[in-house]
């Protein structure tokens, strides 16, 4: 599952992870979000770059996470 | 020379959302009588589209703080239908138990916070509580044993995290269904005093014979969805909805009016219909548990009763029959308790109805799910949507016996009708 909690702000112990959710970053993202490292991560595993960057779209969906994403993962257009 | 009145209340108190009452009575005749919904439209089921069926329920459930355990049930039965999941009996036994909580935490919420002051001349909780501390105490503690009973299940008090087709994130521990179960024993108590005071409740006398419509499954009290019955009769299979809760828009309400199939059966001329404690107590009574008979009868409600201020005694009813579908699921669960499922889905998209009797009534949830497994369309309908037209109704039935009434006497009994029925105008308007 594309679970985006290594980049959220924490304060609700983990309560979807724990019982049985992908986190959605419904609190938002902590001070310095490593979007290069998430998108890594998600790569690795074989998830695609638009299952990660919807996971964002829930919560978060405003420009500059829209702008760090991309820079983070950008679109096969792009690259 | 009739009599001539006007009532306007602009924004109700102690009902779920903003809506406002709007009566004129000019020289004996009634010219305007609505209840008007001024909550904007949130547009869920726009909300839904585009997103993996997965995210659904999670999604869905936002819809209401009070009934979010519906919307979730409602949404993940519409796509394990659509993705041909048919879930096992202890998975179906904990989301029932999960729904107890639910209509427990809801009824009492009604009946102790928003009628309770309406009852015993108070304005609001606040004064009730200094005037009647035992009963805000008590529903207190019952909302919070209700409450915590979705949290043991789900994962939080409100909006349950853990819905999915054909599994449940998260299954209770032993050590959590014990603590269940001992908090339930001791709620006994509270709920008998809950039936003692609101028997000694005198409401007004409104008699206005409607259809009642309530989804019934096999062999117990409605809660999980089935079939439409009424009690004219009709029996229509989920996949029939459309036809007898028919939704159309109306000019002075955000949220759709819903009429059945009765009545003359034109578009908005069909007849009125009644979701709720009171239309399942109708339809279902032979299937109570026994607590919650002897309830019924210490509070004297005739299962038949077209009186839409029953439905807060009806509810009272349910409490206790919540209580008793508990405490019977716990037990259950504890004698076996290793998790049910996951189930797998038989194909990848498809349609699918989902019906759940949720505390106000039958709510719907339709998704078409396209083979990518995305919502492409979805389609919900709310219990209060279902009653706005009736409420409407009643009130026509009731202003002219309230005319020779001084005006915030006539006023406060409309605002005693709608609040009733229990309206979720935030829901309404999803």
């Amino acid at each position: 599952m594309p679970c985006v909690g290594a980049i959220a702000r924490a304060g609700c112990e983990a309560i979807c992870p724990a019982y049985g959710a992908p986190c959605e970053a419904c609190r938002g993202f902590h001070d310095a979000p490593n979007f290069a490292a998430l998108g890594e991560a998600f790569t690795r595993h074989g998830l695609a770059r638009t299952a990660a960057a919807e996971k964002l779209q829930l919560f978060n969906d405003y420009r500059e996470v829209r702008a760090a994403w991309e820079r983070a993962l950008p679109s096969p257009s792009d690259t | 020379m009739g009599a001539s009145a006007a009532v306007s209340v602009r924004h109700l108190t102690r009902v779920e959302g903003h809506g406002n009452i709007v009566v004129d009575v000019h020289d004996g005749v009634l010219t305007r009588c609505d209840l008007e919904i001024v909550e904007a439209p949130r547009f869920f089921e726009v909300l839904l589209k585009g997103r993996p069926a997965d995210e659904a329920a999670r999604i869905a459930c936002r819809i209401c703080g009070i009934c979010s355990v519906g919307h979730a049930t409602a949404a993940v039965h519409a796509v394990e239908a659509a993705l041909g999941i048919t879930p096992g009996p202890r998975l179906r036994l904990l989301r029932r138990l999960n729904m107890a909580g639910e209509w427990l935490q809801s009824h009492v919420l009604h009946l102790g916070f928003l009628v309770a002051p309406d009852a015993f001349g108070a304005s609001s909780v606040v004064p009730l509580a200094a005037s009647h501390p035992d009963l805000v105490k008590g529903a207190l503690r019952l909302k919070r044993l209700a409450n915590d009973i979705c949290m043991a299940v789900s994962g939080r008090h409100v909006m349950p995290i853990s819905y999915h087709p054909g599994w449940m994130g998260h299954w209770p521990e032993p050590v959590e269904l014990e603590w269940l179960r001992g908090r339930l024993a001791e709620a006994a108590a509270d709920l008998d005093a809950l039936v003692d005071v609101f028997a000694q409740i005198t409401w007004p006398a409104l008699a206005r014979p409607t259809e009642h419509v309530a989804a019934l499954e096999p062999g117990a009290y409605p809660m999980m969805g089935g079939p439409l019955h009424s009690t004219a009769g009709r029996v229509t299979p989920p996949a029939g909805y459309a036809a007898v809760l028919r939704e159309f828009v109306v000019d002075h309400s955000a949220a759709k009016h819903v009429r059945g199939p009765g009545g003359d059966g034109s578009r908005e001329g069909g007849g009125t219909i009644r979701v709720g404690a009171l239309a399942r107590v109708s339809l279902a009574y032979d299937r109570l548990h026994p607590t919650a008979v002897a309830a019924l009868e210490r509070l004297k409600l005739a299962p038949d009763s077209a009186n839409p201020f029953d439905n807060v005694a009806a509810q009272v009813v349910e409490s206790v029959q919540a209580h008793a579908e508990a405490v019977a699921a716990v037990e259950e669960l504890l004698a076996d308790p290793a998790p049910e499922g996951p189930v797998a889905a038989t194909r990848p998209g498809g349609e699918g109805i989902g019906i759940v009797e949720v505390p106000r009534g039958t709510l719907v949830h339709h998704y078409e799910i396209g083979a990518d497994g995305r919502i492409a369309r979805a389609n919900c309908l709310i219990p209060t949507g279902q009653n706005l037209a009736s409420i409407e109704a009643d009130m026509r039935v009731f202003v002219p016996a309230l005319l020779d009434r001084p005006k915030d006497e006539m006023t406060h009994a409309l605002e005693m009708l709608v609040r009733a029925y229990d309206p979720c105008i935030s829901c309404a308007v999803h």
